[in-house]
C-alpha cells in the first residue's frame, strides 16, 4: 500500500519514531510490537491472619447495628428501664472518654487541638438539643404507618453500613453519609418508642454506639492491636447473645454473617489473586505517588 | 490555519486557496473518493481532534477528492455551514450528552446519517475519536448501508478500572468489522489492538501534523528572563498537579525564572492558590483560554516549553513549541518519546523531582549557550509532520479500504458472535439485525432514487470555485456533465 | 433582453391615443401611466421624466384605416427609441404590441415584448412600499429584477396628477378615478381636515395640563406610588393619556407606519369609549346598582363560609394523607382566625357598599377598559384573605424546601461554597452533623403538611388570577388591535403591500443573505424552472457566490422532477416524506425556516401593525414569478400541463404567440422587429383558450418551460439565458386569496 517493503530490511532498522519517514508501509507490524507491554506490576501479595485482622473491623460495625435493634427491641417491648439505660450509657461514655485519652496518653489530642472545654460543650449540645426535640420526635411520625418506617431504617442502617469509612481508599466511602444515615434511622426508630424520655435515650445512645465508639476503636486498633482483637472478640460475643436472647435462628444467621466475612472472604481474595491478569504499558495514564498537597499547606 | 478556517465561514473562496495548482495533481491521481468525516468533535469546540479533522479534509480537498464533514449542532450553529475551499459541514440536531458526546441509542441517527450519506454519494466513512459516541454510530450505520469505514483513534486508554473495562468491549464491538483502523503514533497502534483485539495488519501509523508556517520561531520577543510556557488545558490529565508542584520548587531556587501558563480548565484553582501562597503574581501569569490563533505569540515569549501531560496519544503542543524554537521538556508518557527526537526534548518521570531536574538541565544548557538556535530548531522540525504527508497516507489507506470488500450481512454477524465473546457478541448481531430492518424500513419510505442529490461544492473542480456567471452559466453545465 | 412594458388595466377601455409613460432604460422596460395628452403640466407636477412613449389603438367602431396611419406616422414625430405601438381590436378579444426601433436591434432576444398588466390605483395607493431611491438615480448597482420593480412602483407613485385627470370607461357616465372614491367624502374630509388642527392644538395644550399633574412629586412618594404601580386602573389611566397625547399631536405622521399606528389607536379610542357609555347606561338604569350592592356581601360570606370549610377538611385528615397532627391543627387555628377577621371587616363595609359601586360606575364614560380595570381592582381587594393565604403558605413552604435542600447537603457531607457558586465537600464537627440531621429528619416529615397547605392556598390564588388575567386579556385587546390595519386588510389589502425581508436593504453589519437552494419540486414546478424563477430574486447573486448551481440533470431521479403524480400509490407517499424531510433540511440550512420553502413566513410581531401587511406581502411576493397565465403553462411541448388558474383572476386569459415572419433589419411597421401578437379574451370571464389561438406549441419559446440547460435553443446560440416572454400580471393579494 505505501512505498513497496524495502526487501533488505537488514540494513535499514526499524524505529518506532514518528519523525523520520521510514521505508516501510503504515501498517508494518515489526517483532519489537508490543515489546514494553507489562502485566500484574502492581499486583500485591495477602497474608491470611493479616487479612482476618482487617475484617475486624466490618465485625465492629455489624455488631455495633446488632446492639443497636437489640437494645431498641428491649425499650420498645419495655423490658428495658429508660433510666438503667442511661446510666449504663453514661458511665461506659465516661470510661470511653477516660480510655481515649490514656491510650496514647494524650498525644492525639494536643495534635488535634480539642480542649475539654469544647468536648463538654459538645456534650451538652447533644443532650440540650436530643432533649428539647423529643417530644417532637414522639409526635412526629404519628401518621406514618409503622411499616415504611422499619423499612426506612432497614434502609438506611444498610446505607450506614456500606458508606462507613473501614479504611478502604474508595470514591463510595463517606463517613460522614454514614454517619447521618445511622442517626437518621435512630431517629425513625425513636419516634415509636411509648414516651418521650425513651426517645430520648434511645437518640443519645445512638450517638455513643455509632459516634463515639468507632472512634475509640480506631484508637485502640491503631495503639493496642492484641487489646483490640480481644475487644472485638467480646463484643461479637454479646451482640449474638444479646440477638439469641430474641431469636435464636436469627443468632445463628448472624454468627454465620460473621464467620464468612471474617474467614471465608479473606480466603477468597488470596485465591483470586491467582486469577489477575492486569496489561499495563506506556499508554496508561501516570500516577502522581507523591503528595502534593505540602505545596499547598 | 484552525481559526482561518472558521472566519471563512460562508465566505467565498479567495484567492489564497489556490496554493497547489490542481493540474498538476490531477495528472498522478487515479480515482477520488467521497469522503464523509463524522464525529462528536468539530468547531467551534477546540482540540487535536477538530483541528485534525479540519487540516486533513481540507489537504484531501486539496487533493481533488470531496469531503464532508457529519457533526452534531453547537448551540446556535446548527444546519449546513461551508467552509474554506465548500468544505461542508452538516450540523446535526442531535442531544448533547456528556463531555460534547452525543447520547447515542444505535438507532435514532440512522435516518439522518441515511439521508446525508445517500444525497452525498459517500463512498468511504472516517469516524473520528473513540469518545465521540457519534462517530461509532455512523460506523455502525455505514457497515449496515455497506460502505467502507475507516476509524482513526486519537486517544489511548489504560486497562484497569471498570470504566474502561466497559468501553474497551465496546470499541471491540465497533471496530471488530471496520476496513481499517488509523492511529496518530506507535503506541496508540499497540494500545488500540490490546484494546479492541485487532489484527494489526489492518491498523496503520498516521501521525497527526502542524502547519509549521503558523508556528516560525521570533526571538526578538523572547523575554530577558528565563520565561518557561505551558500551554495545555488545565484538567488533571495534563498533570496540572505536577505542575503545582514545580513551579514553587523552581522559583525558590531560580529567581529570575518566569511561568507563562495559557490555557483554562477545573485544576486552574490549584495554580492561583499556588501563585497566592507563594506570592508569585510577578512571575507566574495565568493567560486563561487561548485562541488556537494566539498560541503562536505566547509561545515565542519562553525559551522552555513545560508538558506535564499524564497520558498523550501525539502530543501536538510540543510539535508546535519545537517548531517555535523552543527547548521542549516533557514526561516520558504515552507516544511522546515517538515524537520528537532526543536532541531537541528533555523527557523525564512524571514526578515533581524529575521534571524539575529536566528544567534545571534546559535552564543550564540554556545559560551554558549550548543550545540550538530557534530558527535552526524550526528548520529541523519543520520537516517533519506536514498535514499534506498525513493527506497522502490517509489517501493510501482510502484506496485499499475502496478495493476492499464490505461484509454482507450475515458475514458480519458471524463475525460479530465470534469476535465479540458470546453475551456482547450476540447481543450486538441482534442489534446490527434490528438496524438493518430499520434500513430496509427507510429505503421503503423513501427510496434512494428520490433523495436529492447534494452540489459537490468541494475541490479545484467544484462549484465553490468557479465564478458563476449568467452568460457562461449553460456551457459550464455541460462541461460539468461531461466530467462526471 | 427583453422589453417590459407595464400597462395599467384601467387604461383597457381607453380610446386611442398616445402612450404616456416612463422609460426606465436599464432595466429597457416602459412603465406606461396613461393614454394621455398635455405632457408638460405632468412632466412638472410629477417630476418623473415622463415622454411619449408609443400609441394605443383601441378600435370601439369600426377600424378606421387613417387613424391606423395616423398612429403609425406619430412614431415619427415623437423621436422616442424604442415605439410602442399597443393595439386593442373591437370587442376586446386580441391584442397586439410592437416595439419599434430605428436601428437595427443589437441581439436577438431585444425584440421580445413582454407586457405587464397592473392597476395603477392599487400600486398607487400601496403606501407601504416605500421609495428609497430617486428613479433617476436607479443605477445598474442593484440587480435588475427589484430595481426594476421598484422603479415601477415609484414611477407610478409620482405621477398621482396623472392618475387623478384620467377618465375612461365604457359605461355611458364617464367617471374619473378620483370621483370613483367618492365625492361626497371627500368633502367631508376637507373640512374634517380643515377643523382638526386648531381642536388638536387645545387638546393637546389641556392634556400635558393633565400629565404635568400627574407628574407631580406627590405622586413619586412611596406609598402612593406602590399603590399606582399596584392598581390596573392607574396602569389603564396612564395609558390612554399616552394614546390620547399621541392622537392629538400636532406633528404629522413622518411616515405610512406611524400614520397606520395613529389610526389604529384613534379607532381603538373610540370603540372603547362607545363601549364605555353603552355599560353606562346600562348600569345606571333600574336601579341595578343597588342589586348588585345587595347580592355582593352575601357572596363575600359565602366565599369566607367555604373557606372555612376546606380548612376544617384540611385539619381533619384529608385523602388520607401522612400529616403531622400537631401542625395541622396550628396552621389550621392560624388560618381561621384571619378568615373572622375578614369576615368582621367585610360586614363593616357592608354600608357603604352602594356609593362605591355607583362612582365605580360612573368610571365607565372614561372607556370600558377604565371600568374592567376598576373591576379588576375591586376583586383583588375582595379576595384579600385568599392573598394573605397564598403567600403565608408560600413562604412557609419555601422555607421549609431551603433548609431541607441545605440539610440535605450536609447530610449528604457537603457544602454550598457562595464564592464558586457550587457545591464543595466539607468535614463537619459531630455535634453539627447530629443537629443538622435531626432537623433534617423533623422538616422531612413535617414537609408533606405545608406543602398540602401551599397547593391548596396556590390554587385559590391562580383561580383568582384566571379571573383577573381575562379581564386584563379583554383590556389589553381593546387597547391594542389594530382594528384600522384590519379594516384595511379586508377592503383595501393592496395599500399594505411592503417588501419581503428577504429584499429589504441591508446594513453593513448584517450577515449576507443565506444560500437559497430552490429545491425541485417545492412548488410543484420542475427545477430549472424554479430556479429561472429565483432568478427575479436578488438572492442569485449570493448563489453565484457561493457556487450552487442547479443538480445536473445526468444525476435527477429517472421520473424528472416535480411530478408526484407520475409515481405509483405508495411512491407518492415516500416522495411527500422526503419533500417534507427536504424543506426542513432546507430550513435546517437557513437556521430558520424560509418563506420560499415552506409557503410560509415566520412574522416577527414586535410591531402588531404590521402583520396584515406582512401576510399581504407574503402574498403578494409569492406571485412575484409573475404566475405566467394559466393557459400557458405546457411544460415540455405540452406533455405535463398544470392549469393553476387563479379563481377570481379579473384580468384576462391570454395565450401568446410569437411570430417570426419578418427579418428585423426591415424599418417598416409591420416587419420590424419581431412582434408579439396577444391573444385577450373577454374581460370578465374565464373561458378556456379559444381553438383559434393554441397554446405555445413548443418549449424554446415559451416562459414558463424556458428551461436553460433543457432545452438551449439551437437557433441563439449567443444568448443562454432567454428571458421568459409573454404577458404577465401583476397581482394583489385581494385579488387572487381573498
Amino acid at each position: 500500500m505505501c512505498a513497496q517493503p524495502v526487501t533488505n530490511t537488514k540494513e535499514v532498522k526499524w524505529q518506532k519514531v514518528l519523525y523520520e519517514r521510514q521505508p516501510f508501509p503504515d501498517n508494518y507490524v515489526d517483532r519489537r510490537f508490543l515489546e514494553e507491554l507489562r502485566k500484574n506490576i502492581h499486583a500485591r501479595k495477602y497474608q491470611y491472619w493479616a487479612v482476618v485482622f482487617e475484617s475486624s473491623v466490618v465485625i465492629q460495625q455489624l455488631c455495633s447495628v446488632c446492639v443497636f435493634v437489640v437494645i431498641w427491641w428491649y425499650m420498645d417491648e419495655g423490658l428495658l428501664a429508660p433510666h438503667w439505660l442511661f446510666g449504663t450509657g453514661l458511665a461506659s461514655s465516661l470510661i470511653g472518654y477516660v480510655l481515649f485519652d490514656l491510650i496514647d496518653g494524650g498525644e492525639g489530642r494536643k495534635k488535634s487541638g480539642q480542649t475539654r472545654w469544647a468536648d463538654l460543650k459538645s456534650a451538652l449540645v447533644f443532650i440540650t438539643f436530643t432533649y428539647g426535640f423529643s417530644p417532637v420526635l414522639k409526635t412526629l411520625t404519628e401518621s406514618v404507618s409503622t411499616d415504611t418506617i422499619y423499612a426506612m431504617s432497614v434502609f438506611m442502617l444498610l446505607g450506614h453500613l456500606i458508606f462507613f469509612d473501614y479504611g478502604a481508599n474508595a470514591a463510595i466511602v463517606s463517613s460522614t453519609l454514614s454517619l447521618n444515615m445511622a442517626i437518621f434511622a435512630s431517629v425513625c426508630l425513636a419516634s415509636r418508642l411509648p414516651r418521650s424520655l425513651h426517645a430520648f435515650i434511645m437518640v443519645t445512645f445512638a450517638i455513643q454506639i455509632f459516634a463515639l465508639w468507632p472512634m475509640l476503636q480506631k484508637k485502640l486498633k491503631a495503639c493496642t492491636p492484641r487489646s483490640y482483637v480481644g475487644v472485638t472478640l467480646l463484643f461479637a460475643f454479646s451482640a449474638l447473645g444479646g440477638l439469641l436472647s430474641i431469636s435464636a435462628v436469627g443468632a445463628i444467621l448472624f454468627a454465620l454473617l460473621l464467620m464468612s466475612v471474617s474467614c471465608l472472604c479473606p480466603f477468597y481474595l488470596i485465591r483470586l489473586q491467582l486469577f489477575k491478569e492486569n496489561i499495563h504499558g506506556p499508554w496508561d495514564e501516570a500516577e502522581i505517588k507523591e503528595d502534593l498537597s505540602r505545596f499547598l499547606s | 490555519m484552525a481559526c482561518r478556517g472558521g472566519a471563512g465561514d460562508g465566505h467565498p473562496a479567495s484567492a489564497t486557496l489556490f496554493r497547489v495548482s490542481p493540474g498538476s495533481l490531477y495528472t498522478c491521481r487515479t480515482r477520488t473518493h467521497n469522503i464523509c468525516m463524522v464525529s462528536d468533535f468539530f468547531y467551534p469546540n477546540m482540540g487535536g481532534v477538530e483541528s485534525h479533522i479540519y487540516q486533513l479534509s481540507q489537504c484531501l480537498i486539496e487533493r481533488g477528492h470531496k469531503v464532508i464533514i457529519v457533526t452534531h449542532a453547537y448551540g446556535n450553529r446548527k444546519g449546513i455551514r461551508y467552509l474554506t475551499n465548500g468544505l461542508k459541514v452538516y450540523y446535526l440536531p442531535l442531544k448533547v450528552m456528556y463531555n460534547q458526546s452525543t447520547a447515542t441509542t444505535l438507532f435514532h441517527s440512522l435516518p439522518l446519517l441515511r439521508y446525508i450519506f445517500v444525497r452525498e454519494r459517500v463512498t468511504v466513512i472516517h469516524s473520528h475519536s473513540s469518545f465521540s459516541a457519534m462517530a461509532h454510530d455512523a460506523l455502525f450505520h455505514a457497515k449496515t448501508m455497506g460502505l467502507q469505514t475507516v476509524f482513526t483513534d486519537h486517544s489511548l486508554f489504560g486497562f484497569a478500572d471498570v470504566s474502561s473495562v466497559l468501553t474497551n468491549k465496546l470499541l471491540t464491538v465497533s471496530l471488530c468489522d471496520t476496513n481499517h483502523i488509523i492511529c496518530v503514533s506507535y503506541t496508540s497502534k499497540e494500545n488500540t489492538v490490546l484494546r479492541a483485539a485487532l489484527n494489526p495488519e489492518i491498523v496503520s501509523v498516521i501521525p497527526n501534523a502542524v502547519d509549521p508556517t503558523d508556528f516560525t520561531p521570533d526571538p526578538f520577543r523572547r523575554h530577558d528572563s528565563i520565561t518557561i510556557v505551558v500551554v495545555s488545558r488545565l484538567v488533571y490529565r495534563k498533570g496540572i498537579d505536577l505542575l503545582s508542584g514545580i513551579i514553587p520548587e523552581l522559583c525558590q531556587k531560580y529567581p529570575d525564572l518566569n511561568f507563562i501558563i495559557g490555557g483554562e480548565g477545573p485544576k486552574r484553582i490549584i495554580l492561583e492558590e499556588v501563585r497566592e501562597r507563594y506570592q508569585l503574581h510577578d512571575r507566574v501569569r495565568l493567560l486563561g483560554a487561548l485562541e488556537h490563533k494566539d498560541v503562536r505569540n505566547v509561545l515565542v515569549q519562553g525559551h522552555i516549553f513545560l508538558n506535564t501531560s499524564l497520558t498523550e496519544a501525539f502530543c501536538m503542543a510540543i510539535v508546535e513549541a519545537a517548531s517555535c524554537g523552543l527547548q521542549v521538556v516533557s514526561t516520558r508518557v504515552g507516544g511522546i518519546p515517538e515524537v520528537l527526537p532526543e536532541n531537541l526534548i528533555i523527557l523525564c518521570e512524571p514526578s515533581v523531582k524529575s521534571l524539575c531536574e529536566g528544567l534545571e538541565k534546559a535552564i543550564f544548557q540554556l545559560k551554558s549557550g549550548t543550545l540550538p538556535a530557534p530558527e535552526n530548531i524550526h528548520n529541523i522540525v519543520k520537516t517533519f509532520y506536514t498535514w499534506r504527508n498525513v493527506a497522502e497516507r490517509t489517501e493510501k489507506v482510502y484506496d485499499r479500504v475502496s478495493v476492499e470488500a464490505v461484509l454482507p450481512m450475515d458475514k458480519r454477524l458471524d463475525r460479530l458472535i465470534s469476535h465479540c465473546g458470546p453475551v456482547t457478541g450476540y447481543i450486538f448481531a441482534l442489534l446490527a439485525v434490528f438496524n438493518f430492518l430499520f434500513l430496509i424500513f427507510l429505503r421503503w419510505m423513501t427510496p434512494d432514487s428520490v433523495i436529492d442529490v447534494a452540489i459537490d461544492a468541494t475541490g479545484p473542480q467544484g462549484a465553490w470555485t468557479n465564478n458563476y456567471s449568467h452568460s457562461k452559466r449553460g456551457s459550464e453545465n455541460n462541461e460539468i456533465s461531461k466530467t462526471r | 433582453m427583453v422589453l417590459k412594458a407595464f400597462f395599467p388595466t384601467c387604461c383597457v377601455s381607453a380610446d386611442s391615443g398616445l402612450l404616456v409613460g416612463r422609460w426606465v432604460p436599464e432595466q429597457s422596460s416602459a412603465v406606461v401611466l396613461a393614454v394621455k395628452q398635455l405632457l408638460a403640466q405632468v412632466r412638472q407636477a410629477s417630476q418623473v421624466g415622463v415622454a411619449v412613449l408609443g400609441t394605443w389603438c383601441h378600435c370601439r367602431q369600426e377600424p378606421e384605416e387613417s387613424l391606423g396611419r395616423f398612429l403609425e406616422g406619430l412614431g415619427a414625430v415623437f423621436l422616442h427609441e424604442p415605439w410602442l405601438r399597443l393595439c386593442r381590436e373591437r370587442g376586446g378579444t386580441f391584442w397586439s404590441c410592437e416595439a419599434t426601433r430605428r436601428q437595427a436591434p443589437t441581439a436577438p432576444g431585444e425584440d421580445q415584448v413582454m407586457l405587464v398588466f397592473y392597476d395603477q390605483r392599487q400600486v398607487l395607493l400601496s403606501q407601504l412600499h416605500p421609495p428609497t431611491v430617486l428613479p433617476d438615480c436607479q443605477a445598474g448597482a442593484t440587480t435588475a429584477s427589484t430595481g426594476g420593480l421598484a422603479a415601477v412602483f415609484d414611477t407610478v407613485a409620482r405621477s398621482e396628477v396623472l392618475f387623478r385627470s384620467d377618465r375612461f370607461d365604457e359605461g355611458p357616465v364617464r367617471l374619473s378615478h378620483w370621483q370613483s372614491e367618492g365625492v361626497e367624502a371627500s368633502i367631508l374630509a376637507e373640512l374634517a381636515k380643515r377643523a382638526s388642527g386648531p381642536v388638536c392644538l387645545l387638546l393637546a395644550s389641556l392634556l400635558s395640563l393633565v400629565s404635568a399633574v400627574s407628574a407631580c412629586r406627590v405622586f413619586k412618594l412611596w406609598p402612593l406610588s406602590f399603590l399606582g404601580s399596584k392598581l390596573s386602573t392607574c396602569e389603564q389611566l396612564r395609558r390612554r393619556l399616552e394614546h390620547l397625547t399621541l392622537i392629538f399631536s400636532t406633528r404629522k405622521a413622518e411616515n405610512p407606519a406611524q400614520l397606520m399606528r395613529k389610526a389604529n389607536t384613534v379607532v381603538s379610542v373610540l370603540l372603547d369609549v362607545a363601549l364605555g357609555l353603552m355599560l353606562l347606561s346600562w348600569l345606571h338604569g333600574r336601579s341595578r346598582i343597588g342589586h348588585l350592592a345587595d347580592a355582593l356581601v352575601p357572596v363575600a360570606d359565602h366565599v369566607a363560609e367555604e373557606l372555612q370549610h376546606l380548612l376544617q377538611w384540611l385539619m381533619g385528615a384529608p385523602a388520607g394523607l401522612k400529616m403531622n397532627r400537631a401542625l395541622d391543627q396550628v396552621l389550621g387555628r392560624f388560618f381561621l382566625y384571619h378568615i373572622h377577621l375578614w369576615i368582621s371587616y367585610i360586614h363593616l363595609m357592608s354600608p357603604f357598599v352602594e356609593h362605591i359601586l355607583w362612582h365605580v360606575g360612573l368610571s365607565a364614560c372614561l372607556g370600558l377598559t377604565v371600568a374592567l380595570s376598576l373591576l379588576s381592582d375591586i376583586i383583588a381587594l375582595l379576595t384579600f384573605h385568599i392573598y394573605c393565604f397564598y403567600v403565608y403558605g408560600a413562604r412557609l413552604y419555601c422555607m421549609k424546601i431551603h433548609g431541607l435542600s441545605s440539610l440535605w447537603r450536609l447530610f449528604r457531607g457537603k457544602k454550598w461554597n457562595v464564592l464558586r457558586q457550587r457545591v464543595d465537600s466539607c468535614s463537619y464537627d459531630l455535634d453539627q452533623l447530629f443537629i443538622g440531621t435531626l432537623l433534617f429528619t423533623i422538616l422531612l416529615f413535617l414537609l408533606p403538611t405545608a406543602a398540602l397547605y401551599y397547593l391548596v392556598f396556590t390554587l385559590l390564588r391562580l383561580l383568582v388570577v384566571a379571573v383577573q388575567g381575562l379581564i386584563h386579556l379583554l383590556v389589553d385587546l381593546i387597547n391594542s388591535l389594530p382594528l384600522y390595519s384590519l379594516g384595511l386588510r379586508l377592503c383595501r389589502p393592496y395599500r399594505l403591500a411592503d417588501k419581503p425581508t428577504a429584499l429589504q436593504p441591508r446594513g453593513a453589519n448584517l450577515p449576507p443573505p443565506q444560500l437559497w437552494l430552490p429545491s425541485q419540486a417545492l412548488l410543484g414546478r420542475p427545477v430549472p424552472q424554479a430556479v429561472l424563477w429565483g432568478a427575479h430574486l436578488p438572492l442569485e447573486a449570493e448563489r453565484g457566490q457561493a457556487g450552487l448551481r442547479e443538480p445536473p440533470a445526468c444525476l435527477a431521479p429517472p421520473h424528472g422532477h416535480g411530478q408526484p403524480s407520475a409515481l405509483p400509490g405508495w411512491h407518492q407517499l415516500s416522495w411527500r416524506v422526503s419533500r417534507a424531510l427536504w424543506t426542513l433540511l432546507c430550513a435546517l440550512e437557513h437556521g430558520r425556516p424560509c418563506y420560499h420553502t415552506l409557503g410560509l413566513e415566520v412574522v416577527g410581531s414586535e410591531q402588531m401593525w404590521g402583520w396584515p401587511a406582512r401576510l399581504a406581502v407574503l402574498r403578494h411576493w409569492h406571485c412575484l414569478p409573475w404566475d405566467p397565465l394559466p393557459t400557458c403553462c405546457g411544460h415540455h411541448g405540452g406533455e405535463h400541463s398544470s392549469p393553476r388558474c387563479p379563481e377570481h383572476c379579473p384580468m384576462p386569459t391570454l395565450c401568446t404567440q410569437v411570430q417570426r415572419a419578418h427579418p428585423p433589419q426591415q424599418p417598416q411597421v409591420e416587419g420590424c422587429g419581431s412582434a408579439l401578437a396577444v391573444g385577450v379574451e373577454g374581460l370578465s370571464q374565464d373561458e378556456p383558450p379559444s381553438p383559434r389561438h393554441p397554446p405555445a406549441p413548443s418549449a424554446e419559446q415559451h416562459p414558463a418551460s424556458g428551461g436553460l440547460k433543457q432545452s438551449p435553443s439551437p437557433s441563439r446560440p449567443g444568448t443562454s439565458l432567454p428571458e421568459p416572454h409573454g404577458v404577465y400580471l401583476l397581482t394583489f393579494p385581494g385579488e387572487v386569496a381573498l
